[in-house]
């Protein structure tokens, strides 16, 4: 195993028992694979409850693994070596309600073996660099939610770690704050540092790793450059359909039945009537090129329906990534039978 | 590298400070000590008499009915006259009636000791009873007493004057009241007397150093330990929350050490609180009673770690479940099964210890055995079982009574008379019956003084005894000489040999009641007599002693004060008595009356009221002392040969020699047994016996076997010089009761002790004072049970609970 590697994981597996004597088994990790490098800012992606926050666990040592091989800087999973060189933000952290900022980033920082006086001349500047630097002596029991979540951030910056492990970084937090964190992590692997983060938003995987894994219901679905998601993606659908497929938006008034003369219930996706309106809808279709487009909204014209809009949408990450996670059974009805969406030129 | 560690416990500090925990118990505690503080003592002149027949400290009228005697007897004498003047002339009269008439029984006699001390008091409180003419002051070896005189009794104060008085009370009934201790010391609250001590200040002293660990172990330590096991009960559901518990993992700290500096860390706030506490009350008995004791301070390693055991269940579940109220409920339900395992055990024990087997008689064939109470059973050879001998419903009520007082937890051992108490029945051979006498407090008032007489004739096989009748005259032990024939041994010395075949007395007395008072106990007794043991008519004198014992010598008897002083040996016949340091030989003259043969003074330190039991058996004769020594002489020239203190910490319960003077068996009431066989004086050593510290019973029989009762009732035989058992043996199953008994045993062993701490604190406060005293009673004392018994296993119980927690914690997925 290299020792340049950050994380590396083969085969992992975690099964958790639970229930009446250990008897319901649940498999949250269905052997994943995959390795961080030093300096990249990884993002594992996936939905809730795809098993990332297991993932860490294990990493930590907070649960135990059920088969495979994970490492963490070199060392094995939950090894006190490997702890001691990374900074851990758990998601959702709650702190004892008892504790102000200060005495927050000093026990924890104890518990890195951090003397107190070093926290003391360190904690100023931690808390300035996630905002808080008024709050030092505000019990944090009063902090909200995204507060909390700074100053955890904080404590664990406090040992300068060589990889930081974050989980939902700006979960539960608002746009200004999360744009704040973002920054901060930026900086942080400006700076060298290592991230591995933990997201179920694709957005901020975006924007801030370099590097991406997506897990979804405990298995691996891509790992990779972000960049080469888009194509990844794309050769998905291709390997499907044979064709890269448009998404189109409509907003159309008339009567619901001309309308899916032309657009079957079936093929729409997201409807919606605008303003309440019974005779006037919005919604999206998947249609295979320009020509088809054209064919549709000249049918439409036919039946006397007025088009209020029409937009063409380009295949994102976004969608990339909810079409890698979505049901296998459900994708392989719209990715590799696309008829519905492309009635017969006739019609 | 302790760093996380400490900054776990400081962080348990920071949470009891921040939600003024710690506060408010601070206030608490100050609260109490606040009101402790007005407790104060006052010393003053002791001129008061305690009435406690028995006691032996000072102060005290120790045998009523001979202070009493003297008073009515002695009225020549001045000074007794001048007191017995106090007394209502009626008064007066009824005593002397009541002791011509003979009423003897318990109560008559505290009731007359309480009429003639109440006289004696009113004369205390007279400022004009000294009268120069009757006491010469100036001759008194009292030296309070000389002082006074030369001070001039005019001058005195009153209460100088009763303490006078009072010192003239002792003066006048020497022996019969002792003096009084210097002062009395009342304890009081503001001004409010609470209560008082008789017995001066030290006795004061060393008294409230054995109450007061008591005291706090059942007042300050339950209340304090709920509120400690409240308090702490958070500690561990707070760490396992799950919004902070992650983060606590994933830090580079092993779990065992989080989880153990969360303990550490309430131990060592619940040992600041008590040492507060402690420390505080140590103070105000300090500062206000006078009183410096250091069990006090003792007490606070020892209740933390009290704390700790109970704290180690409710960290336990506190992690398992992560919920303060079930942890506090789990423990709390612990300590109940706690209090209620050792309640019970404590039941059963003393039940079974009354059960054990003290004493045994071979008799032809059959074996008898009496427990602790003098209960007897017999060996039933075919059920293999031990079953109750057939007695009368008298004897029934008083073993009753007895079993009912060991089984009652709460009422203290020492204050009843519930071991058995009487003459221990022997075999005679030439007549071929068991003969003993009981004494039943509990049932039958007559036998207080006079031990009741049974007998049981074996010529028709089974053992049915019956009542011949109320022993007078003070008859201690039957001896068995080595051609058969039996003598009665008195406390005045006296020796008396059997007259005959006791079937030729029986009946001759006329059938008289021997107590007008009865009646009720007589038609209980006609009821039972239809179906119970025939002819055991408790009022009823069947026999007339004067005619069965006849006197036998010696003609300067030396009193014997207890059976444990006084030895027959089995092969030259001579008796061996030991008096006030003295040992006398008697040997049997020409006439068949014993005779003072010779005798030696014994030269020991410790003065002449120490235990001592005598051993004279071939030409060996051993002493051994309440101490623990244990002296070997040579039997003809009662020359010293060894000495020894083989069990320093356990008193010695019964010693006996084997008949051929070899072998000495030594039981201790710790149950050990120690064997010495003269071939080599200095190898006196714990032999492997099977039940070894659990032995009630060590004697050999007259064909020098040894016989070993262990297990409560399992008698074994060895041959003393192979240590191989033999046989038969007495070896019941273990059924029924006892079952039960080790059962709870081994729970109650398993599970801590909280109501027995106070027992490790009582003795490490008063050790090193009485271990000093090499000379010491220990047979006088109260046995300890290992008092770091309930220390040790409450330790190792904590240790496996704290050790399976640091393992479930350990193997747990969060
Ligand atoms: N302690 C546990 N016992 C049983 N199942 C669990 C446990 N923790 C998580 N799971 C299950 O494992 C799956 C993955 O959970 P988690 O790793 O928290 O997902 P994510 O962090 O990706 O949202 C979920 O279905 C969750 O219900
Ligand atoms: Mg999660």
């Amino acid at each position: 195993m290299s020792k340049d590697l950050a994380v590396d994981v083969h085969d992992l597996r975690k099964t958790y028992s639970g229930g009446f004597f250990w008897s319901k088994k649940f498999e949250a990790l269905k052997g994943i694979s995959f390795s961080v490098a030093r300096g990249q800012t990884f993002g594992l992606l996936g939905p809730n409850g795809a098993g990332k926050t297991t993932f860490l666990k294990i990493l930590m040592g907070i649960i135990s693994k059920s088969s495979g091989s994970a490492t963490m800087l070199g060392k094995p999973a939950g090894s006190r070596e490997g702890r001691k060189r990374i900074g851990y933000l758990p998601e959702q952290l709650r702190m004892l309600g008892h504790l102000n900022a200060f005495n927050a980033l000093e026990l924890y920082g104890n518990l890195s073996n951090i003397p107190t006086s070093t926290v003391k001349a360190k904690r100023d500047h931690l808390l300035e660099m996630v905002g808080l630097s008024e709050w030092g002596k505000v019990r944090v029991g009063k902090f909200s939610k995204g507060m909390r979540q700074r100053l955890g951030m904080a404590q664990a910056l406090l040992h300068d770690p060589e990889l930081l492990i974050l989980d939902e970084p700006t979960d539960g937090l608002d746009p200004k704050a999360r744009a704040e964190m973002r920054a901060i992590i930026n900086k942080l692997s400006d700076d060298g540092v290592t991230v591995f983060l933990n997201s179920h938003i694709l957005q901020e995987v975006e924007l801030i790793c370099d590097h991406v894994a997506i897990l979804d219901n405990g298995e691996l679905k891509y790992s990779g450059p972000v960049e080469q998601l888009d194509s990844f993606v794309s050769q998905l659908n291709r390997g499907a359909s044979g064709s890269t497929e448009l998404v189109v938006e409509f907003e159309l008034a008339g009567s619901i039945e001309h309308v899916n003369e032309i657009f079957p219930q079936t093929t729409m996706q997201q409807y919606e009537r605008i303003a309440g309106d019974a005779n006037q809808h919005r919604f999206k279709v998947s249609l295979a090129d320009q020509a088809a487009i054209d064919n549709r909204v000249d049918n439409l014209r036919k039946r006397q329906v007025s088009i209020l809009g029409l937009s063409k949408q380009q295949i994102t990450l976004e969608s990339a990534f909810l079409q890698l996670i979505d049901d296998p059974q459900e994708k392989s009805a719209t990715l590799a039978d696309p008829a519905p969406l492309n009635p017969p030129a006739s019609a | 590298m302790l760093r996380p560690y400490l900054a776990i416990i400081k962080d348990s500090f920071r949470a009891a400070i921040a939600n003024r925990l710690l506060i408010v118990l601070l206030l608490i505690i100050t609260v109490f000590l606040l009101a402790l503080a007005p407790l104060n003592f006052q010393e003053s002149i002791e001129s008061g008499i305690l009435f406690r027949p028995g006691a032996r400290t000072g102060n005290q009228v120790p045998r009523p009915d001979a202070l009493v005697t003297y008073l009515i007897e002695n009225q020549d004498k001045p000074d007794v006259a001048k007191f017995a003047s106090y007394l209502d002339k009626s008064d007066l009269d009824r005593i002397k009636k009541d002791l011509e008439a003979g009423k003897d029984n318990i109560h008559e006699q505290i009731e007359r000791g309480e009429t003639v001390i109440g006289a004696l008091e009113s004369a205390i409180e007279d400022e004009n009873l000294y009268d120069p003419k009757i006491w010469d002051l100036n001759k008194s070896i009292n030296q309070e007493l000389v002082d006074f005189h030369s001070r001039g009794i005019e001058k005195l104060s009153s209460g100088e004057k009763k303490r006078l008085n009072r010192l003239l009370v002792s003066n006048t009934f020497p022996g019969l009241v002792l003096p009084p201790s210097q002062s009395l010391v009342k304890i009081r609250y503001l001004y409010k007397k609470i209560t008082e001590s008789h017995s001066g200040m030290e006795l004061y002293r060393s008294q409230v150093t054995i109450y007061l660990p008591y005291l706090m172990d059942k007042f300050v330590l339950s209340i304090g330990l709920l509120i400690a096991v409240l308090v702490t009960a958070p500690l561990m559901p707070t760490m396992f929350d799950p919004g902070s518990l992650s983060l606590l993992l994933s830090k580079p700290i092993s779990r065992w050490g989080l989880y153990l500096s969360k303990f550490i860390g309430g131990c060592v706030f619940v040992a600041l609180l008590a040492a507060y506490l402690f420390i505080g009350v140590w103070f105000l008995l300090g500062f206000r009673l006078g009183l410096w004791d250091r069990s006090i301070l003792l007490s606070i390693p020892i209740y933390v770690i009290v704390f700790a055991i109970y704290f180690s269940v409710s960290a336990f579940v506190g992690m398992y479940f992560r919920n303060t109220i079930i942890a506090v409920i789990v423990t709390a339900l612990f300590w109940a099964v706690c209090f209620t395992g050792g309640t019970i055990f404590k039941m059963f024990d003393g039940v079974n210890q009354k059960t054990k087997i003290a004493y045994v008689v071979q008799a032809n064939g059959q074996v008898l055995q009496l427990n602790d109470i003098g209960a007897p059973a017999i060996w039933d050879t075919e059920e293999k079982q031990w079953v109750n001998a057939p007695v009368d419903d008298i004897e029934k009520q008083n073993y009753m009574a007895n079993y009912t007082f060991s089984f009652l937890p709460f009422i203290p051992q020492g204050g009843l008379p519930t071991t058995y108490s009487g003459i221990r029945p022997v075999y005679c051979p030439k007549y071929n019956f068991v003969i003993g006498g009981a004494n039943l407090m509990l049932a039958d008032p007559n036998s207080f003084s006079k031990p009741r007489i049974f007998y049981a004739n074996l010529e028709n096989k089974a053992y049915q005894p019956q009542v011949l009748g109320y022993l007078s005259g003070s008859g201690i032990e039957f001896l068995v000489r080595p051609d058969g024939d039996l003598i009665l041994v008195t406390g005045f010395g006296k020796f008396q040999r059997l007259a005959g075949d006791p079937e030729e007395f029986i009946g001759q007395q006329d059938a008289k009641p021997a107590d007008t008072k009865t009646t009720k106990t007589n038609t209980d007794q006609k009821k039972s007599s239809r179906g119970g043991p025939s002819n055991m008519n408790k009022a009823t004198q069947l026999v007339d002693f004067k005619k069965m014992f006849k006197p036998a010598g010696p003609d300067q008897p030396t009193s014997i004060a207890s059976d444990r002083m006084v030895d027959l040996n089995q092969a030259t016949g001579e008796i061996a008595v030991y008096n006030r340091k003295k040992i006398s030989i008697f040997r049997e003259g020409n006439d068949g009356d014993y005779l003072l043969d010779r005798t030696v003074d014994v030269n020991v330190p410790f003065d002449s009221t120490m235990t001592t039991w005598i051993q004279y058996q071939g030409n060996q004769l051993y002493l051994a002392f309440g101490n623990g020594e244990i002296t070997v002489f040579d039997g003809n020239s009662l020359k010293m040969q060894k000495s020894y203190i083989p069990e320093k910490k356990s008193a010695i319960k019964q010693i006996n020699a084997s008949p051929n003077g070899q072998f000495l068996v030594v039981n201790y009431r710790n149950g050990n047994t120690w064997l010495l066989d003269v071939k080599d004086l200095d190898d006196i050593r714990k032999r492997n016996f099977v039940g070894q510290g659990n032995i009630s019973y060590a004697s050999f029989d007259k064909n020098n076997k040894l016989w070993i009762a262990d297990r409560t009732d399992r008698l074994l035989q060895y041959d003393p010089e192979t240590l191989e058992r033999g046989n038969p043996e007495y070896n019941p199953k273990i059924i029924g009761f006892r079952w039960y008994y080790w059962w709870i045993r081994l729970v109650y062993r398993v599970l801590p002790k909280p109501g027995e701490f106070y027992k490790l604190v009582t003795h490490l406060s008063s050790s090193t004072e009485t271990k000093k005293d090499s000379n010491l009673d220990l047979t006088q004392m109260d046995e300890p049970s290992n008092p770091w018994e309930p220390f040790v296993s409450g330790v190792i119980f904590m240790c496996i609970m704290l050790a399976l927690a640091c393992f479930v914690f350990h193997r747990t997925d969060y």
